[in-house]
């Protein structure tokens, strides 16, 4: 292959007018994150001065060992899990169900999905106010509604530990259920109708054609759409830094979030950077696998 | 080199000369599951009406606040009282909360910073990323599966990982709480996004008409220009979009790295939550502005938006 480089590969002082236009990014790029992501690793052995005239101690991997010894922080993980999880899987339920009216729709089809898209567009923060209002214990209308409804017992939501989780978990899914959707629905659009249409003729139902025809052609995007939100809810913690500021008593507390408190509200430096590290390893195998499942999907099945 | 043979290698798998796909007809009798019934039709529009008083009704009463009086916008009826409802529509239409965000919040200037940050940032993420985008769709590299995968993964990093280093990188070199400082902060996560997004659409140009360019004897410049920018200009458009969006609704990096004196929106907001009382009117309009030009953007470049969102993994 490498003798057929036709005329657009001639090179220009050891790299092609392609390595040239790539340059400034790649530069840019290394600058902006790759002496960070170092500075981070460095700074995590050692005990991080805040005054001024005082040195950085080097203190081995102690910032690793206190953070394992933090019951914060170790349950930090729990928490982020079970907002990931169950966010993730109401999310995946909802939008699946939509996924499918959606594609159902004809003429209607355009109005209601610019309709319904419209809360992804929304800054995290203004979702935080939005569901804060709605939710305030003396005068938020969801608050009115689900007291009315008598779901509620207690006096307030954003109180109490079990619906203030409930309530971050509310906000993600009324932000982001319609991503899921858009994302299936594009999925959706891709089953080949001619396996369904011979599961038809074999006489399959409906809920075997799902399972059998529909379900499999949409593995990868079920992956992508799960991963993107994934690490999405890792990035971001504005809404519970607005509804909750990590309590009532710790509740709210997601690993991510507890970082800020760290780095931001101790100002332990040290202590941050080895936190930081470590969410970023989770994070990184995260998207080694979703570029994986993204390389096997330009290969094969979604295009 | 010096044989200039123009060997035209058809440089994807694909055969470039295969129609793109046509979307599949949608004017099935059926479904994909079920036959279409009157039941299931009413089934379906009961469930997205739910759905939209679900997703509109969070807007509809902020919005309504946002022009009410505090006393009209803290009135909810006694609890059960359904009939009661009603009260969210009764109300005499005030700008007050408006105006003070403008004459005393000093919103006027977080909405400047926010534009200034939020468009530079864009500007630079988007020039750059077409360059690279076009660099790396279309010329060959050692180790290109890493490169990659290496500018893939600074756009996954979680924000608050990214923030705790610059912080103390930005400090050393007195560029916290200065727009300039804003703007690079945001391209650390917008550059790799628009570089990515961007090289999904130019992936998807044939090669041919490039090649054909060339041959007429346009140098690689000419041809960037005036033949692949313009073909993938959706792409570059809905990038800048996002980017703008994507910076416009950042609240850590403002808040962190912005400081006192390059104040965006998302942070003006917070501080009308003072630890004396909450003031939920300012609140309320300042959410009215901070979402409304979101919104129309999105809609703006709604075709593009999931291809958008998931970085071209998956295409509408």
């Amino acid at each position: 292959m490498e003798q057929k480089l036709s005329v657009l590969h001639r090179r220009k002082y050891g790299l092609s007018f392609y390595g040239w236009v790539l340059m400034p990014a790649v530069i840019l790029l290394a600058l902006i994150t790759i002496y960070p992501f170092f500075w981070m690793i460095v700074k995590s052995l050692f005990h991080v001065a805040i005054r001024p005239g005082q040195k950085d101690e080097f203190v081995w991997f102690a910032n690793y060992i206190a953070l394992f010894k933090d019951s914060l922080f170790v349950h930090g993980w729990l928490i982020q899990a079970r907002f990931v999880v169950i966010s993730l899987a109401v999310e995946f339920v909802l939008g699946f169900a939509l996924a499918l009216i959606l594609n159902n729709l004809k003429r209607s089809a355009n109005i209601v999905t610019t309709i319904i898209l419209i809360p992804m567009m929304i800054a995290p923060v203004a979702v935080g106010f939005l569901y804060m209002y709605l939710f305030n214990s003396s005068f938020g209308w969801y608050h009115w509604f689900l007291k009315s409804a008598g779901l509620l017992s207690g006096g307030s939501i954003l109180g109490d530990p079990t619906w203030a989780m409930a309530a971050i978990i509310i906000a993600d899914v009324w932000e982001w259920t319609p991503f899921m959707a858009l994302i299936l629905l594009a999925g959706l659009k891709k089953v080949p109708l001619d396996q369904l249409e011979a599961a038809k003729c074999d006489g399959a139902p409906p809920i075997k054609r799902f399972f059998d025809v529909v379900l499999p052609n949409m593995t990868s995007v079920i992956v992508i759409g799960v991963l993107i939100r994934f690490m999405d809810i890792m990035r971001y913690i504005d809404t519970i830094l607005i509804m909750t500021t990590g309590g009532p008593a710790g509740a709210t507390k997601t690993v991510s979030y507890y970082l800020f408190d760290v780095a931001f509200r101790f100002f332990d430096i040290g202590r941050g950077a080895a936190h930081g590290f470590l969410l970023l390893l989770v994070t990184i195998i995260i998207a080694q696998l979703f570029v994986n499942v993204m390389n096997k999907t330009k290969k094969g099945l979604a295009r | 080199m010096s044989g200039d043979t123009v060997t035209v290698a058809p440089k994807r798998a694909t055969p470039p000369a295969a129609p793109k796909k046509k979307k599949q007809p949608v004017q099935m009798q059926e479904t994909i599951l079920h036959k279409r019934t009157p039941v299931g039709k009413i089934v379906t529009w009961v469930v997205l009406a739910i759905w939209i008083v679900w997703t509109l009704a969070p807007l509809v009463i902020t919005g309504l606040a946002s022009i009410k009086t505090t006393r009209e916008a803290f009135a909810t009826p006694e609890y059960g009282d359904w009939g009661g409802v009603t009260k969210i529509f009764e109300f005499s239409p005030t700008s007050v909360h408006f105006k003070r965000l403008f004459t005393q919040e000093g919103f006027g200037s977080y909405i400047w910073h926010g534009l200034v940050a939020s468009v530079g940032s864009a500007l630079i993420a988007v020039i750059m990323g077409t360059l690279g985008a076009y660099g790396l769709s279309r010329g060959k590299f050692r180790r290109e599966g890493d490169i990659s995968f290496w500018i893939i993964s600074t756009r996954m990093a979680p924000a608050v990982v990214v923030i705790v280093p610059l912080y103390y990188i930005f400090r050393s070199f007195g560029m916290l709480s200065t727009l300039p400082g804003l703007i690079v902060a945001y391209t650390t996560f917008n550059l790799s996004f628009s570089l990515w997004l961007i090289k999904g659409f130019f992936d998807d140009l044939p090669i041919e008409i490039e090649e054909a360019a060339h041959v007429d004897g346009d140098s690689h410049w000419a041809v960037f220009r005036k033949v692949a920018v313009p073909l993938a200009a959706p792409g570059i458009v809905a990038a800048f979009v996002l980017c703008v969006l994507f910076s416009w609704n950042d609240f850590l990096f403002a808040a962190v790295i912005g400081g006192h004196r390059a104040k965006t929106v998302p942070v003006g907001i917070t501080e009308l939550r003072t630890t004396v009382e909450v003031l939920w009117g300012p609140i309320n309009s300042a959410t009215i502005i901070l979402i409304i030009p979101m919104i129309a953007l999105g809609i703006l470049i709604r075709k593009y938006l999931i291809q958008g969102l998931t970085m071209g993994a998956v295409r509408e």
